[in-house]
């Protein structure tokens, strides 16, 4: 089995995420209120992250990318294909180079979360994003810059964690809304 | 200068309390039909007096300004009217859910061919009771409130909003704003806190009632914030509302504020909330903001233009609507377009 850097917390299905200083941060521990979360290190390869997860027998897997490692959890997501449920990308770092989708064998949900002040995302990063991941829910995160993650942790937490829970269905609420119930 | 004319669509009849709120039981149900109609009436009447644009509140639970959802009464007025901006002064964005304002402006841009204007506000205290907001919280419910409509207006996919107050998990509104990217949208530039996020964002601003220095002062920081976002507002970004009694001479004038002191009484008893009120926008004559014969009226309103103001919304009054508003296009209207 390939070694690689975890840091994992939490119970239930499985949710890999890759990027820096994501392990045992209060983002980490909300989102781990619902599943179990493996930090993988940032500087794992696409190929390593997916032999570990392989490894494990991890099953219906969610991949994480945040930042500079969307473009790892994407690839290693289309190299766990039997395994991944879904891939959330988190600030996603590099912006799409060509209007071609990015990852056009990875038939899985996919959701990608930006911040409504992320001067880095162009005007138009929902259609950009939209296009280079056809299919896509674009969220757009309130109030955060370009860590998501950091500047709204509950957001995220929310938002992916409904995501990686029903994908396309994280569009429906399942908590009720009555107020007064007895 | 441009002028709008400030309609109540009130409660033609006769309530026996003020105060807020009303009960429901003093109001006539035919009544309530023949008030919409005089309402409509009004306003297809300021078109045909000069005014360029008729606005339209938001307010509840009280007889004087029977418009809870100003949209109704603007779509209403859509379909009356051919040339005058219709401006809704505007949806109180605490108490509604704002992705469907967004569809519901956008549906009647189109169906007043592009004549929607709108000012999104977070309203008064007694507003707040009506739904059970907390008033503590309205300021920044407002401002999420106004960045996901503009996004709701202008995104050309659908997307998710994960906001602190607002969560829409799909948002791709039809139809699109007929005017492009869409209609021209003011803020409250009454606080400096507001008039610098309306420059930041790039909005008009709104403000009421107050004297023209202080206008200047308001005007003066939204400028800078604008500037600092990069963009120049100009006269037709700053909309003033006032209170106005117009007649042939001043002392014609001042003898209307005279029978109308005399039959005002208060309109905010003890124990209703801070705000409420609402009835005659011109009832009682100390916030009335213009007053007298043409010249007076016209010198008022270049000192306000000379604060930076471009667009006048005021609320008519004096020998009766039909009356006041014949005298404002006869005397005021063609004056006042000479204002720049």
């Amino acid at each position: 089995m390939t070694e690689l850097k975890t840091s994992e917390l939490g119970e239930g299905a499985a949710v890999v995420v890759m990027g820096d200083g994501f392990a045992n941060t209060e983002a980490h521990r909300l989102l781990a209120t619902r599943f179990r979360v493996v930090a993988i290190d940032a500087a794992a390869a696409p190929e390593a992250v997916a032999a570990w997860v392989a490894g494990q027998g991890l099953e219906g897997v969610g991949f994480l990318g945040l930042g500079t490692s969307a473009t790892v959890a994407l690839k290693a997501a289309e190299a766990s294909a039997e395994r991944a449920k879904c891939v959330v990308l988190v600030s996603p770092q590099p912006l799409p180079a060509s209007p071609d989708p990015i990852a056009p064998g990875l038939r899985l949900p996919k959701a990608v979360l930006i911040g409504s002040r992320d001067a880095s995302q162009p005007r138009d990063a929902i259609p950009v994003w939209r296009r280079a991941l056809p299919g896509s829910n674009v969220v757009l995160v309130f109030d955060a810059g370009a860590d998501v993650v950091a500047d709204r942790h509950q957001a995220f937490a929310d938002a992916a964690g409904d995501f990686l829970d029903r994908q396309g269905r994280f569009a429906f609420m399942t908590e009720s809304v009555a107020r007064l119930p007895a | 200068m441009k002028t709008c004319f400030l309609g109540t669509g009130g409660y033609t009849g006769q309530v026996a309390s003020r105060g807020w709120p009303v009960p429901p039981e003093q109001c006539d149900r035919e009544e309530a039909a023949k008030s919409m109609a005089t309402a409509i009436r009004q306003y297809k009447m300021a078109e045909d007096a000069g005014f360029d644009w008729v606005s339209i509140s938001e307010h509840h639970y009280s007889p004087g300004l029977m418009t809870p959802n100003p949209a109704i009464l603007a779509a209403a007025i859509s379909q009356q009217t051919t040339r005058v901006k219709i401006a809704l002064l505007g949806p109180l964005i605490p108490l509604v859910n704002p992705v469907r304002t967004a569809e519901e402006i956008a549906m009647l841009d189109a169906l007043s061919g592009g004549r929607i204007v709108v000012l999104f506000l977070k309203g008064t205290p007694n507003e707040h009771a009506t739904y059970g907001t907390n008033p503590a919280e309205t300021r920044e419910i407002t401002q999420e409130g106004v960045e996901l409509i503009l996004r709701a207006w202008t995104e050309p996919q659908p997307f998710s909003w994960e906001g602190r107050y607002f969560r829409y998990r799909t948002v791709s509104v039809w139809p699109r704003t007929v005017q492009d990217p869409h209609p021209q949208v003011f803020y409250s530039g009454n606080s400096e806190e507001s008039a610098e996020f309306a420059g930041r964002m790039g909005l008009s601003i709104a403000i009421g009632f107050a004297p023209p220095p202080k206008v200047k002062q308001q005007v003066d920081i939204y400028k800078a914030a604008a500037r600092a976002a990069g963009w120049e507002p100009t006269h037709d970004n700053v909309l003033y509302r006032g209170r106005m009694i117009i007649a042939e001479s001043d002392s014609a004038a001042n003898d209307i504020a005279e029978g109308i002191r005399a039959r005002a009484a208060p309109t905010t008893p003890t124990g209703a909330p801070a705000g409420a009120g609402g009835g005659d926008p011109t009832a009682g004559v100390a916030g009335v903001q213009f007053l007298g014969g043409p010249d007076a009226v016209l010198k008022k309103a270049r000192e306000l233009h000379d604060a930076g103001v471009g667009i006048l919304d005021v609320a008519v009054a004096g020998g009766g609507m039909t009356r006041s508003m014949e005298l404002f296009g006869r005397l005021f209207v063609p004056a006042l377009q000479e204002v720049a």
